[in-house]
């Protein structure tokens, strides 16, 4: 397969990079490992007329500390973040999603800005030309039609960025720049449950920084994947956790569940739950069960709905009881 | 067993070095002056009228040189036998499947070449397809080929001894059923030609295939130009695994587009274009009934079959007479009743793949085999024990075990996987809980054939060159395809003359100048070329025995050739080397040419390929594998943590290559059984890449890889050496899913064993827990 034609850009600063997005908006592409993008532009699914690699774009290659927050530049490559000693240190879970991700040539060019950014994808849209030829174009193709769950009116494209949930669980923000302007949101608003359109993301907007808050104390993290090889496959479920237990109680948790659908999400009622009780088996399981019923995925080619769910229960439930007992180890 | 110098050593391979480099040139890699580039336009429909093609647009492209449709080939067809010749090398008049070549471009390059597809236009009138074999076989259902009605492609029924008469006297008779599903053979290097057209009729063609000689007789018929003027040559090629065996339309379109345009045309296939429309194994249905005595000893098989054999034949005969010869062995069955259908669908064409039909029925026969075992409360070593063939027998449709180190296999197997302490049969374990990892053992036996027998021409040659310098170059026609043969070659050639294997040049295959050999399938290449490379050998070392008698001044059958020296046996000083005598050779009389000659055909007739009576190879190889799996109870998932393979390979001649082999089988094994499908919707492959298919990758092979070779020395084979790179990967599925059921219980039927499947099972098995299996008692 070919890449088509297109222009391709190489900004060396953020505010030329911003320029150029506000300059070709709705036609731009951005590159940084290409692990994503290209194959997509050579499957025809992604037509960008513009391409402008931000990997050159000084300030967002780099893990910084920032008073009490880690700042993780946009164009900071898998590799470089599951060896950043500081995110090792402070926050093993995000060690662990990057090390999830596809393979190690993988890590190595694909960043941390383009995993988060992942188009969600599907056997029937992540084709190519020739594949799709037989077929009425989906919805996430301009057509009208999502071949995963034809009866509905949207496109159920999986969204399957490892680091997501890790970011998730850490309540982090992400920093987006245009021409003139930039905002700051936090990663549980920066998705969309649509596989059209997965993230708040406008034309002309950049993602150029992740910012971990510090955490509390004694808090634990992991990520736990479930896929059917030992490498290269997407999730089919990917659950970050963050647990801190405090005089024997649960004083603050949070999970991040990603695989499920065309975002990855946060199980809200995990917070409500346990916070302030004990974390028994018992609490667990009903923390994994809210994960479940929160899950909404539809049947793909590779499992069933209510398969993925018991997939998200089983994972939740392993992340915490493990975060448990680390957290008892230490004394927490 | 004879001392030898350089066989039976753990040596790398001789082709290694330039692969490990990236110096191996592969069909891609090579470029002659003037070379377009050719693409190929394919169907987007399962099964199409075509009305019409037009490539006026794509002609008027600049850079275009030539547009090939289906008409440019008349009416040629092609195909295993001259009855089974139903493959176009363009569609002509219809489409059959998903990805079918309609129409090809040759262009100045590949960007030009895709613009130009991107303009033919075809008319289609669409037609209902029918994908799934059963289906398929219904009366009003779409047919393929209007000469074989029903969409039967092949059919072959066949009994031996008194079937009904041996079920009469059973004690325990089962009747189950199994499916396997679609896999890749999961080459990395797609499917490639590169041709030149001469005016006024020569070709010269480089091609992927592991067995060449297929083309260079389909080029020569397709395009009515003499042998002589076919020049195949072989470069190095990036894996088969049975899906290089034969002509292609890539090869063919290459060759047609060159003469059409007067330049040489190179295809290379995406990757993608291989997954979604390339050859494939056949998926297979197996409805199997067995009858056993009451100590476990079989009595009787029959067995009917339904094969989807995609839009057509391929090598699809010799698929099925596999099968039914491997119902027949490794096990004494005194009676088999057997009947297959091989029907059309509107799929991808199935042909041979690594194991080629007989994984199908091993699979089968040897779980049902743990059924029985369960059900009789035998113990599964002690059933294969009593059932195991054994040299000297003659099965019921006349296969003749020369060797067999079966028994021996199943001990080794069995004391290196630890079983006596491991095994503890299900039945001891249904009533406890299921533990959050269960773990299981399960064993499994094969046999395979060494060296395919088909009819027609089935004897290799060799031609031994030596140079003046003592060197040698060797001249065969069979192909390394990535086995390893090429080594074992240069190694047997060595050892003959005392040489070492890097003073041997292998020549790869040219049809210009390398000897007519039958190919690179049935795992025939190290046992049957082996025997030619022998001969040829010894004729070389004849010759240049005749002079060092001479120049040695005793009788030839006292000299010994050895580490690069011709020396008279016990007098170590009266030697010379072998350069020394090469040269004196050379320039002997008036000159000589040392060129040893050596054919070996195979010493058994062709089988009878309507009734399956006789010998499906020229010997037979016997294995036994005992896996080990942990299966998380919760989610269905397994791992394959070990694989013990203890295999009568008849001899090593090279262990560390049959070690290579036993890998291999249990990767792809693995990947059949746990991982690998291809999903298809309508015809279409839902996941033609790598990401989605499922080959497995380093993480999901066995933790622990025990590789055990039996020696059996069989009369046949070149010293005795059978085959060890397929009959591993026919018992490593079900000596997983005997393991699995070791493990929890239950019985998978229907490969692969995705997790979600397995979970159900487990599911109901705990609702309902004597409902387990299909079996009728």
């Amino acid at each position: 397969m070919r890449l088509g034609r297109f222009e391709y850009l190489e900004p060396r600063t953020l505010d030329e990079a911003c320029t150029m997005l506000a300059e070709h908006r709705t036609t731009a592409g951005v590159l940084a490992g290409g692990t994503d993008i290209l194959v997509r532009m050579k499957q025809g699914v992604a037509r960008p007329q513009v391409l402008i690699n931000i990997k050159g774009v000084e300030g967002l290659g780099q893990v910084r500390q920032v008073g009490e927050e880690l700042s993780i530049g946009a164009t900071v490559a898998l590799t470089d973040l599951h060896r950043s000693p500081a995110v090792r240190e402070q926050f093993p879970l995000l060690t662990q999603a990057a090390l999830g991700v596809g393979a190690a040539q993988l890590q190595n060019m694909g960043t941390v800005g383009g995993n988060i950014c992942l188009e969600p994808r599907c056997w029937y849209y992540q084709q190519g030309a020739a594949w799709r030829e037989g077929r009425s174009p989906c919805l996430k193709l301009g057509g009208s039609i999502c071949y995963m769950a034809k009866a509905g009116a949207r496109c159920h494209a999986l969204y399957g960025g490892d680091t997501a949930a890790a970011l998730l669980a850490l309540d982090v923000r992400v920093r987006l720049v245009r021409a003139g302007g930039e905002r700051t949101v936090s990663l549980d608003r920066f998705f969309l449950d649509d596989g059209r359109k997965h993230t708040v993301l406008e034309p002309g907007e950049l993602l150029a920084e992740v910012i971990v808050p510090r955490q509390p104390a004694g808090q634990r993290g992991a990520y736990v994947k479930y896929r059917k090889r030992g490498a290269i496959d997407y999730p089919i479920v990917g659950v970050g956790a963050v647990l801190a237990i405090d005089g024997g109680a649960c004083s603050g948790v949070r999970v991040g569940v990603t695989g499920v659908g065309s975002a990855p999400f946060v199980v809200h009622a995990a917070g409500d739950l346990a916070v302030g009780r004990e974390m028994t088996p018992d609490l667990i399981e009903e923390v994994a069960e809210a994960a479940r019923a929160q899950a909404r995925p539809v049947s793909d080619m590779e499992v069933s709905a209510p398969y993925r769910r018991r997939l998200v229960q089983v994972l939740v439930k392993d992340a915490l009881d493990g975060l448990a007992s680390a957290c008892r180890e230490v004394g927490g | 067993m004879a001392e030898y110098s350089v066989l039976g050593r753990r040596l790398p391979r001789v082709d290694g070095p330039v692969k490990a480099a990236g110096q191996a040139r592969f069909t891609d890699d090579l470029s002659v002056p003037g070379m377009l580039c050719g693409k190929i336009l394919r169907s987007p429909h399962a099964h199409a009228k075509i009305l019409g093609i037009d490539t006026s647009a794509a002609l008027r492209v600049l850079g275009v040189r030539g547009v090939i449709v289906g008409t440019d080939f008349g009416d040629y067809r092609y195909g295993l036998r001259a009855d089974t010749r139903d493959e176009y090398p363009m569609a002509r008049g219809k489409v059959r499947y998903i990805g079918e070549e309609v129409a090809a471009v040759a262009a100045v390059d590949e960007g030009t070449a895709l613009e130009a597809l991107s303009l033919i236009r075809v008319d289609y009138e669409v037609l209902p397809a029918v994908t799934d074999p059963e289906e398929a076989l219904r009366e009003g259902a779409p047919q393929l080929h209007d000469d074989k009605p029903g969409n039967i492609s092949v059919h072959m029924k066949t009994a031996f001894g008194d079937v009904d008469e041996a079920f009469r006297q059973a004690h325990h008779i089962r009747e189950d059923h199994f499916s396997s599903q679609s896999v890749l053979h999961g080459y990395l290097e797609p499917n490639a030609a590169l041709a030149v057209w001469e005016a006024p009729s020569r070709i010269t063609i480089w091609a992927s295939k592991q067995s060449p000689y297929f083309l260079y007789r389909n080029l020569a018929n397709c395009f009515g130009v003499p042998l002589s003027n076919v020049r195949l040559i072989q470069p190095y090629i990036g894996g088969g695994f049975g899906g290089k065996n034969g002509g292609y339309p890539v090869d063919f379109c290459a060759v047609m587009l060159s003469k059409k345009t007067g330049r040489p045309v190179k295809i290379v296939l995406e990757q993608e274009e291989v997954l979604s429309s390339h050859r494939r194994r056949h998926p297979m249905h197996v409805w199997l009934k067995t009858g056993v005595r009451k100590d476990g000893t079989l009595l009787a098989h029959d067995c009917r079959i339904l094969a989807d054999g995609g839009a057509g034949t391929g090598v699809g005969p010799s698929t099925i007479a596999n099968t039914l010869a491997f119902l027949n062995l490794p096990y004494v069955v005194p009676n088999v009743r057997f009947e297959a259908f091989r029907v059309y669908t509107n799929r991808p064409i199935s042909v041979a793949q690594r194991g080629n039909g007989i994984q199908q029925i091993r699979y089968a026969a040897d779980v049902q085999l743990e059924m029985i075992a369960e059900d009789l409360g035998l113990d599964p070593v002690e059933i294969r024990r009593r059932n195991g063939v054994y040299a000297g027998y003659r099965s019921a449709n006349g296969m003749n075990v020369r060797s067999c180190g079966l028994q021996e296999t199943i001990s080794e197997a069995v004391a290196a996987a630890a079983w006596e302490a491991e095994y503890r049969p299900w039945r001891e374990k249904e009533g406890e809980p299921l533990p959050r990892v269960a773990r299981g053992v399960g064993l499994a036996c094969n046999s395979f054939e060494s060296g395919a027998r088909l009819t027609g021409h089935n004897c290799c040659t060799a031609v031994v060159k030596v140079h003046e310098d003592g060197t040698v170059s060797l001249l065969t026609g069979s192909t390394d395809a990535g086995q390893g043969s090429e080594t074992v070659l240069a190694m047997i050639t060595a050892e003959i003359l005392g040489i070492l294997p890097e003073d041997v040049f292998v020549a790869q295959t040219d049809s210009a100048v390398t000897p007519l050999d039958p190919g690179s399938f049935g795992s025939r290449v190290s046992s049957t070329a082996g025997n030619a490379v022998k001969i040829a050998a010894e004729d070389a070392r004849d010759q240049l025995l005749s002079v060092a008698a001479e120049l040695l001044d005793v009788a030839p059958e006292e000299i010994e050739f050895r580490d690069r020296r011709v020396s008279v046996q016990g007098f170590p000083d009266r030697s010379m080397r072998l350069r020394d005598l090469a040269r004196k050779t050379v320039a002997w009389g008036s000159g000589t040419t040392v060129l040893g000659r050596g054919s070996w055909g195979q010493t058994i007739e062709p089988k009878d390929f309507d009734t399956g009576e006789g010998d499906s190879g020229g010997a037979y190889s016997f294995g036994t594998q005992a896996a080990r799996v942990e299966i998380d109870t919760r989610t269905g998932q397994v791992k394959v943590t070990r694989m013990v393979v203890a295999h009568d390979v008849g001899f090593a001649l090279n262990p560390l290559a049959v070690e290579g082999q036993h890998e291999g089988s249990i990767g792809a094994g693995v990947g059949h059984t746990l991982y690998e499908h291809c999903v298809e919707e309508d015809g279409q492959t839902l996941n033609p890449n790598f990401t989605g298919y499922g080959l497995p990758t380093v993480f999901d092979m066995p933790d622990e890889m025990v590789s055990l070779s039996i020696e059996s020395l069989d009369p046949v084979g070149a010293f005795g050496a059978k085959e060890s790179g397929e009959g591993t990967q026919v018992s490593t599925i079900p000596a997983i899913v005997n393991a699995i059921h070791n493990a929890v219980g239950v019985w998978i039927t229907e490969l692969p064993v995705d997790p979600e499947k397995l979970l159900k099972a487990l599911e109901q098995r705990t609702a309902d827990p004597h409902g387990g299996g299909e079996g009728r008692r």
